[in-house]
């Protein structure tokens, strides 16, 4: 363990960043599942231990003696940027903190003596927003907005004691300050000067300073020669002169301000010039409650005005005696209208003073209370807000009465003073004022409307009040909540009140009176509290609010750990502690222990600081939820996202219902669901678990021949088969062409219970029973008396009862209170169902049959198919129910059904222009009910639906026949049955329905319409036996047909794959050829075998077999043929883009799966992990400090809410570590080794995680060990925000759609890295969309554009400083430790960029030693140092390997291969954002910048490793060289001889001779040249 | 002039050289050749006669030099094989033949004396600078890759050849053309094409029957015999020669080279270049005027830096006409085929494009 301090996790929790145990898991995240980094524990521990306040909350800070009431977020952000150097960044950028620079003061109050002062802040901090926003009201108006986590003060029994946003409640006290804060400091004059020089030199460049003659000395005068450049020395002449100096030179000059104060200020040329010095004194005071009220400024600067109403002239006056009086510059008074007067200067430098050294604002929406006026004495305060209600108050002239002669507020005849203003900043600090003051005071708020004055519409926009209560007598201030000041009372009367619970607060007057008097007794720190600065104020409400920022912030006051903020001041508790981080080096153990074949427990222990208890749950929730661990290698989908589908999936319930699954999810009836059994039969099966998740980026469509489709994430599996039998296929590896499991028919179960229409009914309609209501009235007397206790007790009127008895048909009573009726005198439903056959309203009455039957469903069939209903709108009196059909037995049936069911004629209207007939009644109520019953009035195209509880065999039988007799189209030709509706969903429905009759339908698509279509010699079968038609055509055709099949003809199922089966169980049974009945079957090319061959086949190997023990080749046959599936083609795959945010699943009880849309699909349950596999809670142990016990905890998370539940939890010792965190998650899996296995993983993590010290136990119980080899830690990471251009269209849109901001400039500002406000409103031009339009209602089409024109923005490239490497030493080291070689070398690239995200590329490279040299170089690649263990051949890396000629480094490499030799070869890629090729993130992408990046690695250690390998084999090479002249040297002298006819033993034996003395230069050569070569290279 | 050399000069000079460099051997000197350097940088564009001619500077190749080694004996192999198997016996070998007879391995080695032909065809142009022979009579031919179809006959080898009637195919052109002889020449200019397809499309038409022209094509890149024959035909005959080639960079080069000359083969300029010659087609005005701009192809990156390179060299640099044709090739972003103006017509060329523009002469120098 290194000698680095080592910290508490109490500390931690505060402001954690590095949890080892965090860190493994996100290493490990594919093993967890876990790919997004930000589900990991490392964030989820960040994101659960932060808490401050929101950007706009002000505060109230003292700075350099000013007090000043700033936003907090601005304070800290200038701070932040002031001293960039000194910011300590941490948690990867999620947090900055800095220590205060200069002396910052915040208002805060002493714990002992709950007095209120100002404190130094020791730390500014400002972190991510990661938690909801919650504003919390009082009741006097003030509220403050906290994250989650921040605390604010309450009083418990007398103590002030904090609590944090989440534990709040409506009406719990909050400790507020109450009496008045002042600063020591009082400024009484202001040096202009002064307060310029503090200001940017680019705003005061063209101020002035007049009268400076005195000053101009000689050492003056040289220091101006020194400044101006001597073409420019006329200048200094000029200022002489003209006896001015611009401002901006005074800052280059050494002289004492005080020497300026007789100096005055002008603006260029402007004649008005002011003093230097003002005076803080009431008239400053007053003109600034002036200027708060009436005043305002041109935005140009040239000209303040106030603007008073006529009535007050006086005031007028007076404002402009006290404007020259400050100013020295005389104001004009002006008639603005008839009721307006205007005092206006038109003074530049005026308007300056009071915009940039006042502060004030400068429109009535932006006005402030001027920041000086917070460093003003209380004196002076009072007097600016007198001057203020002077102006904005009611009643302003006795304000300003009290004003002239300095009163006091208590004077007034008045108790309230209601004043109102625009602005939101100044209402805030108003409120800030007043508190200051100790006034009280209350809030509201005006929204914007229209109000008429004069007979002018005007328009006002939103506005705040506040009512000062002038006494102070009723303020909320002085009251104290009773149930935690008093413990006691002697007092009769206070004790009555405090019994009876109808007073809840105890004013201090009552309170102080009690205590001297003795007859109340109070806790502890009560008296403390009334002597104290602060009060109790309810909470009014707490509401989650919208935050468009990206940071929140906190500051620290040492000591007081308090500070006074929020809009009002509300005391808030600082807990974000300046704590520093965990530097622990981490040792962690792994552990997989088999329970069973498929099951195992997965134990992780780290010595990390351990989780402070009431954290683990927030944090392991995150963690379980969303992961999987199929086969060791579930690490897609993008956020843990398992196998679901489409909120549309369309499922048929046990009992027939069809519901879609995003219904089923929300709704979670108690439902039980087909299921397939091993034997193709469906049985039923519970649903388990539900689940909704947010959607991945896209969505598997997968069409199949029938003409159903589903929408899968790319993981479900779904039932295959093929060659090898069947099995389970994730929906991606699905192709085109394969045969997947399709139901043939769900046979639903019919619960045999009545629907009762009568539940069809409004509550108003009225029954028509005067028998019955007779007897039950007469009940009801008997039971209460008399008639007047009757209509008390369901509150009607007596006369209403009276009503009823008479015979008058339109006095009825109601269905409501005929049930409250029937339910008080204990009458069943039955009865009263029974006796309710007549209904109406108001004297129209028509039967209703008791219950829902078969031509009531028959009827709805008629009106889905060829039916109308008016809409309700459309006849107040009765809205029309029509049919048409030209057929005319239909109309007559149609005509009965009405007549029979609800006693109404209808008529017949023969149709002139030959569109047939039509039969019509009318009757609102029929309407209603079929309403009711899912088929919509008017054009029912697009929301028809049938109701689920009509989703019955029994009565989806009729009501399929009448559908079918309207819509259907029989063709004999064809020998089809073919529906055609323009309704999609109800296509989708109704072949749903069919299936429950073992009616398999086509769905065809003709052009925009779809239709269903029945085929096949089964299909029709079935349909003619289930449903059948009544219409005589239609039924004669379909007769026709059926009889046509049954004279032989041949079923047109197949089953796929099949003919391998048969052949071995042929070969099992040793049956020849001869024997076997349908030889052709084995002969022919084909695989698929029909039914009934089949049927033949099983029938004759059932005949051939004993069937005590038969071949379970002959069960698979025979389940089968027997089997309620078909297997059916996929047509098409396609991957289609997300268009859900949410997708949908089910885990069942029994069995895997459950059928979707009639397509057989696993559930979840063997692919979800952990808890989600197993249903195990997972098993936490966490200890925080040696000397305590460590916690332990059993933790599930509810699939609802995916918020966690603790099962189990208690205190546990567990003395082997000191402190640490272990988690025990059991979970189905499999596990195996090789390349791709969880031993390889957790070696090659150990690689690159040289500090990491790894105990690894797999399931056979094999322990290795992966020591450390560095106790240095890795550098933290900065985070950015993401680069425009390196983002990805649908990440457009996620962040679109998930941003805070609440417009798109600001969205494209805040959320990007690199953008300006000028480039984020060039990029709205671009792609002409409004720059304030809010970011998620920006279409699909729409964020398209936005991509586009972002692409084609010119856009700084991003920082590359947030890309941490691992370093070539650390590479080394790493795998010195795992690979056992001779050489190592490591190279670590400069970061660069790719598509706007910055990357870097490290290569390292280990060889020879115990390396294999006869095999091809192994690859290690990594990701952010997550090892990648899957598709090697497509990711670039090994693309970048392939393509280094390796030759030349001195390895042998064939053609587009990887190198061969005994190299390992170790490629880490490190990014802000990896690009991988999928969302399985196990290749990298080729892009080419990375590519380039890569082989310029590879390049690197390859140039190096050819060096070590030439050191080796130079002095062969050597050898080599000298010998190949000996080899030239006779093929020369031959060539020569033949050229010259010299003879060729001459001619070699010299040139021999030459060699001998060339060959030591040669050699030298040889090596020099080498050289060269080589430091070329390098 | 060196073509009138005979064989027997051909071989001493060969012997000449070889004599040399035993002496060096014998004087215990490192052996070792002279040569001119034939790269760009030596190449001289001589304003006068409108060629390309090499320069002056000299390279030296020796044997005891780790770097010329090999290419020293490749140089001395070659040239003793030339002397030996072709010149001694007075046969002819082509370009390939002579790679194949020096591909052998050292023996107790397995290096190769050549690898490529590449190696080998490159010694033989070094020969010709060394000895100052042409490849002709050094006796090595290349392959024979061009037609030639018109109103010409002439003499090859004693058999009289008369191009007026030689059907679909034409005549075709040896690789060695200096010993042609020409019998009659009746025609008014000669069109030279860069594309075998479209000299079938012209004699099918028999366009050089109604135009009265001689019709030669080579496939790509003229061959050294092509353009000695073209320059005997302009100089002998004395016509207009007219190139036909895709409006692209590399149509433009194969016309620079027939014009001026290339960088490799500028030790034969002067028997090889026909300044005369005029570039006829296709012009980045035709894309213009017979509206291709369909059928422009899109230039890659390859295409824009030869177009950059080309438009340098210095015979193109000066000539507004082809800077025009460069820069508006870079507007367009494309080039286009000759055969592109079938879209006008199988025929149009021949009966449109051609006629017309030789007859208002809308040609570029």
């Amino acid at each position: 363990m290194p000698a680095e301090k080592q910290v508490t996790a109490e500390d931690l929790a505060k402001g954690q960043r590095e949890i080892s145990i965090s860190e493994f898991f996100v290493k490990n995240k594919h093993l967890l599942g876990f790919d997004n980094p930000r589900k990991a524990l490392l964030t989820t521990i960040k994101e659960a231990c932060d808490n401050s306040l929101t950007y706009d909350m002000p505060i109230l800070v003292r700075k350099k003696g000013k007090i000043s009431l700033t936003k907090i977020g601005e304070l800290i952000d200038t701070e932040l940027k002031k001293n960039k150097t000194k910011i300590c960044i941490s948690r990867d950028g999620g947090l900055e903190k800095i220590t205060a620079q200069e002396s910052i003061e915040a208002l805060a109050f002493d714990k002992k003596t709950l007095k209120l002062s100002f404190h130094p802040v020791s730390t500014l901090f400002r972190h991510k927003v990661n938690s909801k926003i919650y504003r919390v009201k009082l009741t006097s108006g003030r509220y403050v907005d906290l994250t989650a986590y921040h605390s604010v003060f309450t009083i418990d029994k007398g103590e002030v004691i904090s609590v944090p946003t989440t534990a709040l409640k409506v009406g719990t006290p909050l400790i507020v300050p109450r009496s008045s804060w002042n600063s020591d400091y009082t400024m009484s004059e202001i040096n202009l000067i002064e307060e310029l020089l503090m200001l940017d030199p680019e705003l005061t460049k063209k101020i002035y300073i007049h009268g400076i003659n005195n000053i101009l000395t000689d050492d003056v005068i040289n220091q101006l020669k020194g400044i101006f450049p001597e073409s420019r020395k006329y200048r200094i002449n000029d200022f002489k002169r003209f006896n001015y100096l611009p401002f901006n030179i005074l800052r280059k000059l050494k002289i004492d301000i005080n020497r300026l104060s007789d100096s005055r200020l002008g603006y260029l040329y402007s004649p008005h010039k002011i003093p230097v010095i003002i005076n803080a004194d009431n008239k400053l005071a007053e003109l600034l409650g002036f200027y708060a009220s009436e005043g305002s400024m041109l935005r140009s600067l040239n000209r303040i005005h106030f603007s008073f109403g006529d009535h007050e002239k006086e005031m007028v006056n007076y404002l402009a005696d006290l404007f020259e009086k400050i100013f020295k510059v005389h104001p004009k008074i002006k008639k603005a209208h008839n009721t307006a007067y205007n005092v206006i200067s038109n003074s530049s430098i005026i308007c300056f003073v009071f915009k940039h050294i006042f502060k004030v604002g400068d429109y009535a929406n932006s006005k402030k209370i001027p920041e000086i006026v917070h460093s003003f004495s209380y004196n002076l305060k009072y007097t600016f807000l007198l001057a203020y209600l002077s102006g904005d108050g009611y009643p302003s002239k006795e304000l300003f009465k009290l004003l002239r002669h300095k009163g006091i507020l208590p004077e007034l005849s008045i108790e309230k003073i209601t004043c109102a203003t625009a602005s939101s900043e100044l209402f805030i600090g108003l409120q800030y004022l007043l508190s200051s003051l100790g006034l009280s005071y209350s809030t509201g708020m005006t929204n914007e409307s229209e109000r008429i004055i004069n007979n002018i519409k005007t328009k006002y926009g939103k506005s705040y009040q506040i009512y000062v209560y002038t006494s102070g007598k009723d303020s909320h201030l002085n009251l104290l909540p009773i149930k935690d000041t008093i413990i006691g009372t002697t007092d009769s009367k206070l004790r009555y009140s405090i019994n009876r619970d109808n007073q809840i607060n105890l004013s201090f007057k009552v309170l102080k009176t009690g205590l001297s008097a003795q007859n109340i007794s109070v806790y502890r720190n009560v008296k403390t509290l009334l002597e104290s600065d602060l009060g109790v104020l309810r909470i009014r409400s707490i509401e989650e609010i919208q935050y468009d920022r990206e940071w929140v912030y906190d500051v620290s006051v040492p000591n007081c750990e308090n500070f006074v903020a929020g809009v009002g001041a509300i005391l808030c508790h600082n807990s974000l502690d300046a704590a520093e981080e965990a530097r622990i080096v981490p040792e962690i153990k792994v552990e997989i222990k088999p329970v069973s074949e498929d099951r195992f427990i997965v134990i992780v222990e780290d010595n990390g600081p351990g989780i402070v208890k009431e954290q683990i749950p927030r944090i392991f929730a995150k963690l379980l939820y969303g992961s999987k661990f199929h086969r060791l290698r579930c690490s897609r989908g993008q956020q843990g996202i398992g196998i679901c589908m489409t909120p549309d999936t369309l499922i048929t319930l046990g009992d027939g219902k069809v519901l879609s699954i995003e219904n089923i999810v929300e709704e979670k009836p108690n439902a039980d669901l087909f299921v397939l059994t091993p034997t193709f039969k469906f049985g039923l099966g519970k649903i388990d678990r539900f689940w909704k998740i947010p959607s991945p980026p896209y969505m598997v469509k997968l069409d199949v021949l029938r003409g159903r489709s589903i929408q899968l994430t790319p993981e479900n599996p779904v039932l295959v088969i093929d060659e090898g039998g069947y099995k389970w296929k994730d929906a991606d590896d699905i192709s085109e062409g394969e045969h997947i499991a399709v139901a043939k028919k769900l046979g639903t179960h019919v619960k045999d219970c009545k629907i009762p229409l009568f539940d069809f009914l409004d509550e108003e309609v009225r029954i028509d029973n005067s028998e019955f209501i007779g007897t039950i009235l007469e009940n009801l007397k008997k039971k209460y008396k008399n008639w007047n206790s009757v209509a008390k007790r369901f509150n009607i009127k007596k006369d209403q009862i009276k009503g009823w008895k008479k015979t008058y048909i339109r006095r009825r009573p109601n269905k409501k209170i005929l049930e409250l009726f029937a339910d008080d005198l204990g009458i069943s439903k039955e009865e009263l169902i029974k006796n309710c056959t007549r209904v109406g309203k108001l004297g129209t009455y028509i039967t209703l049959p008791n219950y829902i039957d078969d031509s009531f469903m028959r009827f709805l069939g008629f009106i889905s198919g060829d039916g109308h209903s008016q809409k309700e709108s459309a006849n107040r009196w009765g809205r029309n129910i029509s049919f048409w059909n030209n057929n005319a037995h239909l109309i007559r049936e149609f005509r009965k059904i009405a007549k029979n069911l609800f006693g109404l004629k209808a008529r017949t209207i023969i149709h002139s222009k030959g569109r047939g007939q039509m039969a019509q009644f009318s009757s609102s109520l029929v309407s209603r009910i079929i309403n009711k019953c899912g088929v919509p009035s008017g054009k029912k195209h697009n929301t028809f639906r049938l109701i689920p509880l009509l989703h019955r065999k029994d009565l989806l039988r009729p009501y399929l026949q009448a559908l079918f007799d309207c819509e259907a189209h029989v063709s004999k030709d064809r020998k089809t049955v073919s529906f055609m509706i323009r309704n999609d969903a109800m296509i989708s429905y109704i072949n749903m329905f069919l299936l429950q009759f073992g009616v398999v339908g086509r769905i065809n698509k003709a052009g925009e319409d779809k239709r269903i279509v029945i085929s096949g010699i089964e299909n029709i079968c079935n349909f003619n036996k289930e449903i059948g038609f009544s219409h005589p055509k239609k039924k004669n055709i379909l007769k026709e047909i059926v009889e046509g099949y049954n004279n032989g003809s041949r079923e047109t199922e197949l089953i796929p794959f099949i003919r391998k089966k048969i052949f071995s169980l042929k070969n099992k049974l040793k049956i020849p050829y001869k024997e076997f009945p349908t030889p052709q079957v084995i002969c022919h090319k084909n695989k698929s075998v029909d039914m009934t061959t089949l049927q033949g086949i099983v029938n004759f190997f059932i005949s051939k077999t004993d069937l005590k023990k038969p071949p379970i080749e002959l069960q698979e046959l025979y389940c089968l043929l027997n089997s309620n599936v078909t297997w059916t083609k996929v047509t098409s795959k396609k991957r289609v883009e997300k268009r859900h945010n949410y997708v949908y699943d089910l885990t069942m009880a029994q069995g895997n799966n459950f059928v979707a849309n009639g397509i057989i699909v696993h559930n979840s349950a063997s692919c979800m992990y952990g808890q989600l596999t197993t249903g195990k809670p997972a098993k936490i142990t966490s200890k925080t400090n040696p000397k305590k016990l460590a916690h332990y905890f059993e933790l599930i998370i509810d699939t609802k809410t995916n918020e966690p539940k603790i099962v189990q939890e208690h205190d546990l010792d567990w003395p082997e570590k000191k402190t640490g965190t272990k988690v025990e998650i059991e979970l189905t899996a499999k596990y195996q080794k090789g390349n791709q296995s969880v031993d390889q993983y957790l070696k090659q993590t150990a690689i690159v995680n040289p500090h990491l010290s790894l105990t690894y136990i797999n399931p056979e119980g094999e322990k290795s060990e992966f020591p450390r080899a560095t106790n240095q830690l890795p550098k933290e990471s900065k985070e950015i925000k993401p680069h425009p251009h390196g983002i990805e269209l649908g990440i457009l849109i996620k962040m679109l759609h998930d941003t805070q901001a609440k417009t798109l400039q600001s969205f494209l500002q805040n959320d990007f890295c690199r953008i300006s406000a000028k480039v984020a409103k060039d990029v709205c031009e671009k792609s002409s969309l409004d720059c304030g339009a809010r970011p998620e209602r920006i279409a699909m089409q729409e964020a398209e554009i936005l991509y586009k024109s972002l692409n084609a923005t010119k856009i700084m490239s991003p920082p590359t400083d947030c890309v941490t490497p691992i370093g070539e030493e650390l590479i080394i080291k790493g795998l010195k430790k795992e690979v056992g070689a001779e050489f190592y070398t490591a190279v670590s690239r400069p970061p660069s960029v790719y598509r706007g995200n910055p990357f870097i590329i490290e290569v390292g490279l280990a060889y020879r030693g115990n390396l294999p040299s006869d095999e091809l170089v192994k690859i290690y690649r990594f990701a952010n140092r997550v090892p990648l263990l899957y598709q090697l051949s497509a990711c670039a890396t090994t693309k970048a390997v392939v393509s280094t000629t390796w030759r030349n480094y001195g390895l042998s490499q064939s053609k587009g291969a990887l190198p061969a030799g005994p190299v390992v070869i170790l490629i880490h890629v490190a990014s802000v954002w990896v690009p991988f090729t999928s969302e399985s993130k196990e290749a990298i992408a080729h892009y080419p910048e990375i590519l380039k990046e890569l082989k310029l690695a590879l390049q690197e250690v390859g140039r190096k490793l050819a060096t070590h390998i030439r050191k080796n084999v130079r002095a062969k090479e050597q050898r080599e060289r000298a010998n190949l002249f000996e080899k030239y040297i006779p093929e020369l002298a031959s060539s020569l001889s033949i050229l010259s006819g010299e003879k060729k033993e001459v001619i070699k034996e010299n040139l021999e001779k030459k060699l001998k003395k060339e060959l030591p230069l040669l050699l030298g050569e040889v090596k020099q040249a080498k050289n060269e070569k080589d430091t070329d290279k390098e | 002039m060196k073509k009138t050399q005979t064989k027997s000069n051909s071989k001493i000079t060969l012997e000449q050289l070889g004599k040399n460099l035993v002496q060096q051997v014998k004087s215990m000197k490192n052996p070792e050749i002279t040569l001119p350097i034939r790269a760009l940088s030596n190449i001289e564009y001589n304003k006068k006669t409108g060629t390309l001619q090499l320069g002056s500077k000299e390279g030296k190749r020796s044997f005891f030099n780790l770097g010329h080694a090999k290419k020293f004996l490749q140089t001395v192999e070659v040239a003793s094989i030339l002397k030996k198997e072709l010149l001694d016996t007075g046969k002819h070998e082509h370009l390939r033949g002579v790679f194949y007879i020096t591909k052998r391995t050292i023996p107790g080695t397995n290096i190769n004396i050549v690898d490529e032909q590449v190696e080998s065809d490159k010694v033989i142009e070094d020969l010709e600078v060394i000895t100052g022979l042409s490849r002709e009579q050094l006796h090595v031919s290349a392959n024979k890759m061009g037609s030639m179809v018109g109103n010409v006959s002439l003499i090859d080898s004693g058999d009289t050849i008369d191009c007026s009637k030689l059907g679909r195919g034409g005549y075709s052109i040896p690789s060695i053309t200096d010993e042609l002889q020409f019998k009659k020449i009746n025609a008014k200019f000669v069109l030279y094409m860069e594309k075998a397809a479209i000299f079938e499309r012209l004699n099918e038409d028999k366009f050089w029957q109604k135009n009265g022209c001689i019709l030669i094509t080579s496939q790509g890149q003229t061959t050294r015999g092509i353009r000695r024959l073209l320059q005997r035909l302009a100089e002998e005959g004395n016509l207009p020669i007219y190139v036909l080639c895709d409006g692209d960079v590399y149509g433009i080069y194969i016309y620079s080279v027939v014009k001026y000359g290339s960088i490799a083969l500028a030790h034969a300029s002067e028997r090889l270049t026909i300044p005369s010659v005029k570039y006829i087609g296709i012009t980045m005005d035709d894309i213009v005027k017979y509206d291709l701009k369909k059928q422009l192809i899109k230039l890659d990156e390859k295409d824009l830096a030869r177009i950059k390179q080309v438009s340098q060299y210095e015979w193109f640099k000066d000539n507004k006409e082809w800077q025009k044709q460069f820069k508006m090739m870079k507007e367009f972003n494309g080039k286009v085929e000759i055969q592109a103006l079938a879209t006008k017509g199988v025929s149009f060329i021949s009966e449109k494009y051609l006629p017309e523009k030789i007859k208002n002469k809308e040609f570029l120098e």
